[in-house]
């Protein structure tokens, strides 16, 4: 296992979003999975933009994918607060499951991002994707480069 | 008292003034060298393992009140070839981790074959920075010659250099495996910005000037000197930074309005003054007298800046002609002083006197660099209840600046940033002529801000900016830019990121400035040197200096 700090963790996942697709503006909120169901990066921002106020009734939704994202934006995105996630028929990596979101205010919940721990296959699998937004050297991007580049004799 | 008005981010946040900054008493590496001295933090070297011509390793550790830092440094046979500035190279004649702690044994022999490795080695959250740095050789070399012959070097050799090794990059922050800075930030004396790095910085001075002192001592056991504690003082750390600095201005634009924020503050306090003190009128004459003397020893190949420094030689005769008439104006004797600069001196002396203001106000200001660093996860929230009227409203009077650019015109749309797929470094390409302009950064904020505009303008105004980001996801950043920009007003520079004649080096000036970096020497419009600590007190004597009352 490869042991990634939140940052290196946080730049690769953007990465892999804006190579998966999204725009950078949804990609720095780290994620991935367009499909047919109710896309869980969008459905989750678009709750957080609207400020769904869950104090009125929990919110059902309906086939979501892979809905521990819906879980992830929101504790990463508004960790003040607390929500609760359950996944109704399913779990929080089934391709298609049913949710219900809960306000969650007064109950302990673990807010530490930590380090990840990833294989080195993911690791790879994960780079490639994010290599998809690095642009390829030319002769002369590498003669120009970022500047400096001489031997220093001095 | 009449309040003066912060400078307006209008006239803060241009190129031409950013490309002129000066370092303040609010500097990162400031604000670190007076907490060590109220702290009376101690350094040792308990480990000196280094052989004759100065390989192995040497760790140092710092005493805090509460805790121990330690620096570890490698030091190993580098051919000339290899020695380059360019952050792309794959070996250094010196590596350095900061510890958290002090390591033992097998701590020192893991990092002995990483860190020499540098982005090729793995590290841990026990590391929590990462460094190398090249010899200047024929300072290096020079020192150690008259050392060895039991001479001083030539102090003027040593001012014009200013360092005996240049870092090539400081990483903080995860990179590598390191430590993140959330695991750190919470602690007094890490929570400021760059602390850490500012720290190791510090630390690696005093391990280039006591290596010369070792290959010297080794080279001449019974008659080598030891170089004298003055000559030490000028000597700091050189630094060669390229493009890949100047995207983290943009890329925490709220991190960046703290900065400036405490910095015009600063100034606005001192300009509200009613009138001007006599000691303060001392230290202002002092830092003057103090700036003019070190500018002989700036130099610099770059034909613009070195211009730049002729006139500020000039000016800064200029403002020591006028400053006594000025300073004995009846009221706002140092806003007199510092509109005087605005109506006839240049930008760079205007941002030299800015920061002379400063210097002997350590008690007016001093409290604002606790102001500088920021919970950037505040900014990760849209409101997108706002009305799609409201927010084109709120975007067209924030962004009003970024209307004097015309992005039909080629010039104002040249460039973009990318990041390449060889080296993994931020680069800026010239989009009509190279490829790979679809994967731009979202760095061109100017021109982004004016399609938004435009963007909102095909919207229904009564329609809410959550449906509006729901249907139009692309625009989700310059919506939270444009939210965030409304609260902090220093968050942007206004500037065109992608024009054709941006000149990257006056973003690397900006931000080096904040670190307290001196003697900008530009090598090109995407790279500059510059030193670090040169002047300032020693990390192994600052109690004694603290003590002599050197440290303000």
């Amino acid at each position: 296992m490869i042991d990634l700090s939140l940052n290196e963790a946080e730049a690769l996942a953007a990465k892999v979003a804006r190579g998966a697709g999204f725009s950078w503006g949804i990609a720095d909120h780290a994620a991935g999975n367009p499909a047919n169901p109710l896309c869980p990066i969008r459905t989750a921002l678009l709750m957080l933009d609207a400020g769904v106020d869950l104090a009125v009734g929990p919110l059902q939704l309906e086939r979501v994918a892979l809905p521990i994202w819906i879980d992830a934006l929101l504790l990463a995105l508004n960790p003040s607060v607390a929500y609760r996630v359950d996944y109704r028929n399913g779990g929080g990596l089934s391709s298609q499951c049913d949710v219900t979101i809960t306000s969650a205010e007064g109950q302990a919940r673990s807010d530490e991002f930590r380090r990840a721990s990833i294989t080195p296959e993911l690791l790879a699998a994960l780079q490639a994707i994010a290599h998809r937004t690095y642009v390829p050297e030319s002769e002369r991007s590498r003669a120009r480069g970022a500047g400096g580049g001489s031997v220093d004799g001095e | 008292m009449t309040e003066i008005a912060l400078r307006p981010p209008d006239v803060v946040m241009r190129f031409a003034r950013l490309g002129a900054s000066h370092p303040t008493r609010l500097s990162f590496l400031r604000s670190l060298i007076r907490r060590a001295a109220s702290e009376r933090w101690t350094v040792r070297h308990p480990v000196w393992n280094l052989n004759d011509n100065g390989f192995g390793h040497a760790v140092y550790v710092v005493d805090l009140p509460a805790r121990q830092y330690s620096l570890v440094a490698f030091s190993t046979p580098l051919e000339a070839s290899n020695r380059t500035d360019r952050v792309i190279a794959h070996a250094w004649d010196t590596s350095y981790v900061l510890y958290d702690g002090v390591p033992d044994a097998s701590a020192i022999k893991r990092l002995e074959t990483n860190v020499p490795l540098q982005e090729a080695g793995r590290f841990t959250a026990d590391e929590l920075v990462l460094a190398r740095a090249n010899k200047s050789v024929r300072l290096f070399d020079s020192v150690v010659e008259a050392l060895a012959r039991g001479e001083q070097p030539d102090p003027e050799a040593l001012r014009d250099v200013g360092y005996l090794m240049r870092t090539t990059a400081v990483y903080g922050n995860g990179k590598f495996g390191i430590s993140d800075r959330y695991e750190i930030a919470h602690r007094p004396e890490l929570s400021g910005p760059f602390q850490a790095e500012m720290l190791t910085v510090w630390l690696i001075r005093a391990f280039t000037m006591d290596l010369a002192d070792h290959i010297a001592h080794r080279r001449n056991p019974a008659g080598a000197a030891r170089l004298d504690p003055r000559l030490r003082r000028v000597l700091g750390v050189g630094n060669a930074t390229g493009l890949g600095m100047a995207p983290y201005l943009i890329r925490h634009p709220m991190l960046v309005h703290h900065w400036f924020n405490a910095r015009e503050s600063a100034l606005a306090r001192v300009r509200s003054l009613p009138c001007a003190g006599k000691r303060e009128r001392e230290g202002f004459a002092q830092a003057l007298a103090a700036l003019r003397e070190r500018i002989k020893h700036w130099h610099t190949a770059d034909a613009q800046q070195a211009d730049a420094i002729v006139t500020l030689a000039e000016d800064l005769a200029e403002l020591a002609r006028n400053c006594d008439k000025l300073l004995d104006s009846a009221t706002h004797p140092w806003d007199a002083l510092y509109r005087f600069t605005e109506r006839h001196l240049s930008l760079e002396a205007q941002e030299a006197c800015v920061a002379l203001m400063l210097e002997p106000h350590g008690t007016l200001v001093d409290d604002l660099a606790d102001t500088m660093a920021a919970d950037e996860s505040v900014g990760n929230l849209v409101d997108g209840r706002m009305r799609c009227r409201d927010m084109k409203a709120l975007v067209d009077r924030s962004y009003a600046w970024a209307r004097q650019f015309d992005f039909e015109c080629a010039a104002a749309n040249a460039r973009f940033w990318y990041v390449s797929a060889e080296k993994l470094e931020p680069r800026l390409g010239e989009r009509f002529e190279e490829d790979g302009a679809e994967l731009e950064q979202p760095l061109a904020i100017a021109r982004d801000a004016v399609g938004l505009s435009n963007a909102l303008g095909l919207e229904d105004p009564e329609a809410s900016v959550a449906e509006f980001l729901l249907r139009h996801p692309e625009w989700r950043q310059m919506v939270r830019r444009a939210q965030m920009l409304a609260r902090f007003p220093y968050s942007e520079i206004r500037d065109n990121l992608i024009d054709a004649r941006m000149r990257p080096i006056d973003l690397l000036r900006s931000k080096l400035a904040f670190f307290g970096a001196r003697n900008f020497d530009p090598r090109s419009d995407r790279w500059v040197r510059i030193a670090l600590f040169a002047g300032e007190p020693l990390i192994e004597e600052i109690v004694e200096s603290s003590n002599r009352g050197v440290v303000m």
